[in-house]
């Protein structure tokens, strides 16, 4: 497996209760894995758990046979190499979209970064903007140039937060369909978390169904989404 | 269940750096704690017996009348600034706050000097229409021209946060109430009053932990308080013990106040709302309430800033040709050293220590930042101590090296350094540069540091990449704030500076003191100057930031 989570749990310092409990889950190469759930169902803290951000309490996460956390190990989320797209994208609004870009690129030389950034930006088409400064774009090329800087370094796993939330309904499923592309082209592996079970359905080889932090169901998103097995699932998914 | 995993999780160069430097803060004042513990000496029984009652009174009647007035004055202009339109109001605004340039103690013996016998109104009235006033109504050297003092120079801290707070939170609330047909002084009385209930406790508390720091003003004006006890039992009698203990009655003082404040403010942080702000819509005043509120304004403003400022430049004139030589620039060059160097130190280790809190998910950040707030509370004469002392043990212990170093050293060298000075002001105003930097820092959220550690950045490279471009705004204001402070700071210069070191501050005390008012004009008017182009930018930055 190119991705195993094993018996993760985890809990906010201030919260009463374990935001996710017990999760498992494995990832073949080139998979894409998407978590749905609603709104509170623990979905970013999952990706926050596999990026580095927040610290298990209990659990292990191994990539392409690395450990990078266990009980004793705790690898620093800038040595991970896995790469994120931010729920808000986050791109920073001092650099341009260029600057964005080659900002994680920091061990590749200057022509090696120019060429890089050309890669990507034909990846995401946004060939002419490099020069602009975020608040100059719209929505759904935000949206690119974030998954460009994610792309970028050349991440072993890929994970989006909720990538289609911020965009207008009209431009969904062709940016589904454009994202899909682009996955299948890079052939990475990556995991996508959100509330909409169209996005699921286009997009994801497999679905792990998740309410209060615990996987309710997995499967492929035909099996899942067509042959809900319990009564949350069905009602979630309307 | 403590984890190595979980101590690498935290362990960086920020946490350590700050877990030491909040370690040098607390050294000094633990140590004043646990000389409490040593045994009472005859003097301490003396004081206690006569004196003690008086500080406490003097203090007191201080804290309560100067409170009870700068909230009166300060609530009533921000509420008139936020609320109403009338003429010059754009420059009130940030007009109200130039009093904060005059340091009490420069006031004092400014408004002294225009009072007495000699002063420019009693002369006027005397040879002008022959008229004797009566003594008692032009004294300023009391409790009450302290109260008078300690008001019209403190009150914009009470100005500035009620008046943030009308304008980000209570818009609509207002609105509301306007809606629903209720008069302004009923809107003010019902709606805004308590819900600014928070802004108006911090900003008071600020006033009295100032009233309660100061040393100037009472010493000038001679009133016996804890400031000037504690000075007095020190050099004077030579009692550190006493001194020591009369610090600790004092920071108990404090403790209770700070209580209360807490107490006062309610469950309820301040909260920041998500939303955009958006501007109250204010009224346009007219006919006579347009006339009573411009010269509202304009009174406070002249008694608070224009009247003083005009004597001190009046005085600058008649003494500049005896006063400017080339002491006097060293002694400029020394204030505003001084104060740059200061100003960096403590704004480095707020970043350091504000950016450690921000990021470490470890129990002491929340403890940190209590200690340095505490540091704030502290009055000078309290650091003081505690600083010497501290000091005079450090060069005890290293003396050896010093030795090392040079055969022929003395046993004093950081105690009689500028360092120790330095050390004192970063223990007193590190809360004021910590503050903006925290505020910028929580303005900008974590995400586009998680952003950068996402893409390979560590956090240091983070920091020096992205986070200090977009907190740079607040690291300067926070400067700004700090460098005014230290420029006009009186007692911790006045006792810690090394032999022969003076400043603005310092020079212009001593003028004062030695009844040498004119001569004092120069060196204030200079503090005044810097003090308030400094806080025109400041105002300017917020305003940027604000668009
Ligand atoms: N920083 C935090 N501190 C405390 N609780 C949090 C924090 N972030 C999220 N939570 C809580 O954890 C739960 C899961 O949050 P999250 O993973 O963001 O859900 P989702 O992404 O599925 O909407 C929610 O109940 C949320 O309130
Ligand atoms: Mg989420």
């Amino acid at each position: 497996m190119f991705v195993e989570i094993r018996g993760l749990s985890f809990k906010y310092k201030n919260s009463k209760e374990e935001t996710l409990k017990n999760f498992n889950l494995n990832i073949k190469k080139g998979e894409t894995v998407s978590i749905l759930g609603e709104s509170g169902s623990g979905k970013s803290t999952i990706l926050r758990l596999i990026s580095g951000l927040e610290i298990p309490n209990s659990g292990i996460i191994k990539i392409n046979n690395r450990l990078i956390v266990n009980d004793n190990t705790f690898v620093l989320p800038e040595k991970r190499e896995i790469g994120m797209v931010f729920q808000d994208y986050a791109l920073f609004p001092h650099m341009t979209v260029a600057q964005n870009i080659k900002f994680g690129l920091k061990k590749l030389s200057k022509k090696e970064k120019s060429k890089r950034l050309k890669e990507v930006l034909e990846l995401v088409s946004l060939e002419k903007f490099e020069e602009r400064y975020p608040y100059e774009l719209s929505g759904g090329q935000q949206q690119r140039v974030a998954l460009a800087r994610a792309l970028a370094p050349k991440p072993s796993l890929l994970l989006l937060d909720e990538p289609f939330s911020n965009l207008d309904a009209t431009l969904q499923s062709k940016i589904r369909r454009e994202l899909k592309k682009i996955l299948n082209h890079t052939g990475i592996t990556s995991i996508f978390v959100t509330h909409d079970k169209e996005d699921s359905r286009a997009i994801a080889d497999k679905v792990v169904i998740l309410k209060d932090g615990k996987i309710i169901q997995t499967g492929c998103p035909k099996n899942v989404l067509d042959n809900p097995l319990s009564g949350y699932v069905t009602e979630m998914l309307g | 269940m403590l984890r190595i995993r979980d101590l690498k999780f935290n362990f960086n160069i920020w946490s350590v750096l700050s877990f030491i430097f909040i370690s040098l803060i607390v050294l000094p004042n633990l140590n004043i704690l646990i000389n409490i513990l040593n045994h009472p000496n005859e003097n301490w029984n003396h004081i206690k017996e006569y004196l003690l009652k008086d500080y406490i009174f003097n203090s007191v009647i201080l804290v309560i009348f100067t409170g009870i007035f700068t909230i009166l004055i300060g609530v009533s202009l921000s509420w008139i600034i936020s609320v109403y339109d009338f003429p010059f109001r754009r420059f009130f605004k940030w007009g109200l706050v130039l009093p904060l340039a005059i340091p009490p103690y420069i006031a004092a013996y400014t408004y002294n000097g225009l009072l007495n016998y000699t002063g420019v109104i009693q002369s006027f009235l005397r040879n002008n229409f022959h008229i004797r006033v009566n003594q008692k109504y032009f004294d300023v050297m009391s409790a009450q021209g302290a109260v008078f003092i300690f008001t019209m120079f403190l009150f914009p801290y009470v100005y500035i946060i009620t008046k943030s707070f009308f304008e980000k939170q209570s818009a609509s609330l207002i609105e509301n109430g306007r809606v629903l047909g209720r008069s302004s002084l009923e809107i003010f009385l019902y709606v805004a009053l308590p819900i600014s209930r928070t802004a108006i406790v911090g900003g008071v508390s600020l006033v009295i932990l100032e009233v309660l720091n100061d040393y100037g003003v009472v010493k000038y004006f001679g009133i016996p308080t804890f400031s000037t006890a504690i000075f007095k039992t020190w050099f004077a009698m030579g009692d550190i013990d006493s001194a020591i203990r009369l610090s600790a009655s004092l920071m108990f003082m404090i403790f209770c106040i700070l209580t209360l404040e807490k107490f006062l403010r309610g469950r309820k942080q301040f909260s920041y709302t998500t939303s955009k702000v958006r501007p109250i819509s204010r009224i346009e005043l007219k006919g006579s309430k347009k006339i009573l509120a411009f010269t509202f304004c304009f009174s406070i403003f002249s008694l608070g800033f224009i009247i003083p400022t005009l004597q001190l430049i009046h005085w600058s004139l008649l003494t500049y040709r005896k006063i400017l030589n080339t002491k006097f620039l060293t002694m400029i060059s020394n204030s505003l050293i001084i104060a740059l160097l200061s100003s960096g130190i403590i704004i480095i280790l707020a970043v350091i220590i504000a950016n450690n809190c921000r990021i470490s998910k470890g129990p002491l950040s929340k403890i940190y930042s209590k200690i340095i707030v505490m540091g704030y509370s502290i009055p000078g004469a309290v650091i003081a101590i505690a600083v010497i002392v501290f000091f005079v043990a450090l060069d005890n212990k290293l003396y050896w090296l010093y030795r090392m170093i040079n055969d022929t050293s003395s046993k004093l060298v950081l105690s009689t350094s500028i360092v120790m000075l330095i050390f004192a002001y970063v223990i007193r105003f590190l809360a004021i540069g910590y503050n903006s930097i925290e505020s910028g820092f929580e303005k900008v959220g974590k995400k586009f540091f998680e952003a950068s550690r996402t893409l390979g950045m560590n956090i240091t490279e983070t920091f020096f990449k992205v986070d200090f471009k977009m907190i740079r705004h607040a690291i300067l204001g926070g400067f700004l704030l700090v460098f005014v402070d230290i420029l006009k700071e009186l007692p911790l210069t006045l006792i810690l500076r090394p032999f022969n070191f003076n400043t603005l501050a310092t020079k212009s005390f001593e003028y004062a003191n030695d009844e040498m008012i004119h001569e004092a004009a120069v060196s204030s008017l200079i503090i005044i100057i810097i003090s308030v182009i400094l806080i025109y930018f400041f105002y300017k930055i917020g305003d940027k930031e604000a668009t």
